[in-house]
């Protein structure tokens, strides 16, 4: 706009107007349009705040546009890529070799036991009558390009809406848990990487039990967000992180990452899934479906449990009377 | 309209060519590399930083807002996050361009750092308004990338001028 100012007053100026009062005009102009982009950029970030969702149809809408070409682009990349790995594994081969049998030794006496264990806890959950919930595999696609931006982890997913990929659905590589979906377009979705500074995920430690929070950086490895733990155990370095299946969205005993280091407070760990080398995924349902209420009426009371304590105000909705209850008023408890 | 120099051509030209290079540099940004936890340089604003030292008064703050918003849906930002970081910058250019006239390369590199680091600062402060987590050392690493790949990206827009006014 600045810039036609001399052409502009070539064409027909009025004849009170001076270049200098032209300039103050257009000064203004400026200011005002300069002071409406910021306010509208401001306002989409409010919005982007009050409502994460609004901006995803946006950028799923482009992602369509762009994973043809991610997916050019991506094949010379991945050739290389198997080229330097294949001459890598070449050069490694005896001692992986070793350490491999050593380690399949180790793996068939825990994998004795563990069929054991599995066995017994099949059997144990059929007489709890335990229902658990299944893993339900929704689309299989290929991840491949990590918009490395200063403050987003992410990468895109060859399956979208068509494919019945939603946001929030958990994404799992071969190694362990990948991230999950935050962007879907109709061919092609954006996921969450665990690096992301965002990116909060409910793990156990697989050895202790102890339950967290993995949380991104934004850099390689996740913070390990956990309670001080009564007891003597202490975290070790190898130690792997599991998903506890907390919050119902991803699914549980999935591998996540493998503390790094412990002496950091919080102790660090790096994601099994290397954000590099992300090949074929599978996107999941959410874990746990979400409950969808039907109108049932509340459990009768237990004839073998204790009194039902006849002049109690209204029938108890907590059925579930213990024999501590049964000491103190059943008002009292709601 | 055939009978029209070279020239006037260059000039319409000017008017696309600078916006159309940042939104090459954002889907760019977007390309698979194995950098799994790197970062790559802000080439859009790069891109918006260099074209103001080789030809000041181009690109308006207001065509940088659709701009800024391609970069944002491309990098999976919430939009509204370089859409507010580019016309901040040009605004300070502009407020900057009188008393920087006459500058030398080192001296341009310099007011590049500075408008690389305001950028950053700016969209820390958009995603903290967006309600996202901040990663500060990677914010920090990839304007240092930014700022280290100037030269180049002057020496191309620099480059594109001379094709595009030389015919």
């Amino acid at each position: 706009m600045n810039d036609r100012a001399p052409l502009g007053g070539r064409i027909g100026t009025p004849r009170r107007t001076s270049f200098a009062r032209r300039d103050v005009n257009l000064a203004l102009f400026g200011a005002l349009v300069s002071g409406v982009v910021v306010a509208f950029a401001i306002l989409l970030l409010v919005l982007a705040r009050v409502d994460p969702e609004q901006g995803r149809r946006v950028r799923g809408a482009v992602l369509d546009i762009i994973s043809p070409l991610v997916a050019v682009a991506a094949a010379p990349v991945k050739a290389a890529r198997a080229v330097i790995d294949r001459v890598g594994e070449h050069l490694t081969t005896v001692e992986r070799n070793r350490a491999l049998e050593a380690e399949i030794r180790a793996a068939r006496a825990a994998a004795a036991r563990a069929a054991a264990l599995e066995a017994e806890v099949a059997r144990l959950e059929a007489l709890l009558k335990l229902r658990r919930p299944e893993r339900r595999l929704v689309a299989a696609g290929v991840a491949s390009a990590s918009a490395a931006t200063g403050s987003v982890r992410a990468a895109t997913l060859s399956v979208g809406a068509r494919d019945g990929v939603a946001p929030r659905m958990p994404v799992i590589a071969p190694q362990g848990l990948a991230g999950r979906v935050t962007d879907v377009g109709l061919t092609a979705s954006r996921m969450m990487l665990l690096t992301d500074p965002n990116s909060r995920v409910p793990v156990k430690v697989e050895r202790l039990g102890w339950t967290g929070i993995a949380q991104g950086t934004g850099g390689p490895e996740l913070l390990f967000q956990h309670d001080p733990q009564p007891g003597g155990d202490t975290l070790a370095v190898g130690d792997r992180l599991v998903t506890s299946g907390d919050g119902g969205l991803f699914p549980p005993d999935v591998p996540v990452a493998v503390i790094t280091d412990t002496a950091a407070s919080p102790p660090r760990a790096r994601p099994f899934v290397r954000a590099a080398a992300l090949g074929p995924v599978m996107v999941e349902a959410p874990w746990l479906p979400p409950a969808d209420p039907v109108p049932v009426p509340p459990a009768p009371d237990e004839a073998d449990l204790g009194a039902p304590s006849p002049p109690a105000t209204g029938p108890a909705p907590a059925a579930t009377a213990t024999p501590a209850a049964t000491a103190t008023p059943a008002g009292a408890r709601r | 309209m055939a009978g029209l120099s070279r020239r006037p051509v260059a000039r319409q030209a000017l008017a696309v060519v600078p916006a159309a290079t940042l939104v090459g540099g954002a889907l760019l940004s977007a390309l698979p590399l194995p950098l799994g936890a790197g970062a790559l340089p802000n080439l859009p604003l790069l891109l918006l930083i260099a074209w103001a030292a080789v030809v000041p008064r181009l690109l308006p703050p207001w065509v940088l807002v659709p701009v800024g918003l391609v970069q944002d849906a491309v990098a999976g930002l919430p939009l509204g996050v370089m859409a507010l970081v580019l016309p901040v910058v040009r605004l300070a250019i502009a407020a900057g361009e009188d008393r920087m006239t006459m500058r030398g390369f080192p001296e341009g590199w310099a007011a590049a750092a500075a408008l690389v680091m305001l950028g950053a600062a700016v969209e820390a402060l958009a995603l903290l308004l967006a309600g996202r987590a901040l990663a500060p050392a990677s914010l920090l690493l990839q304007a240092a990338l930014t700022i280290l790949l100037y030269p180049a990206v002057l020496g191309f827009v620099a480059g594109l001028i001379r094709r595009l006014t030389d015919g």
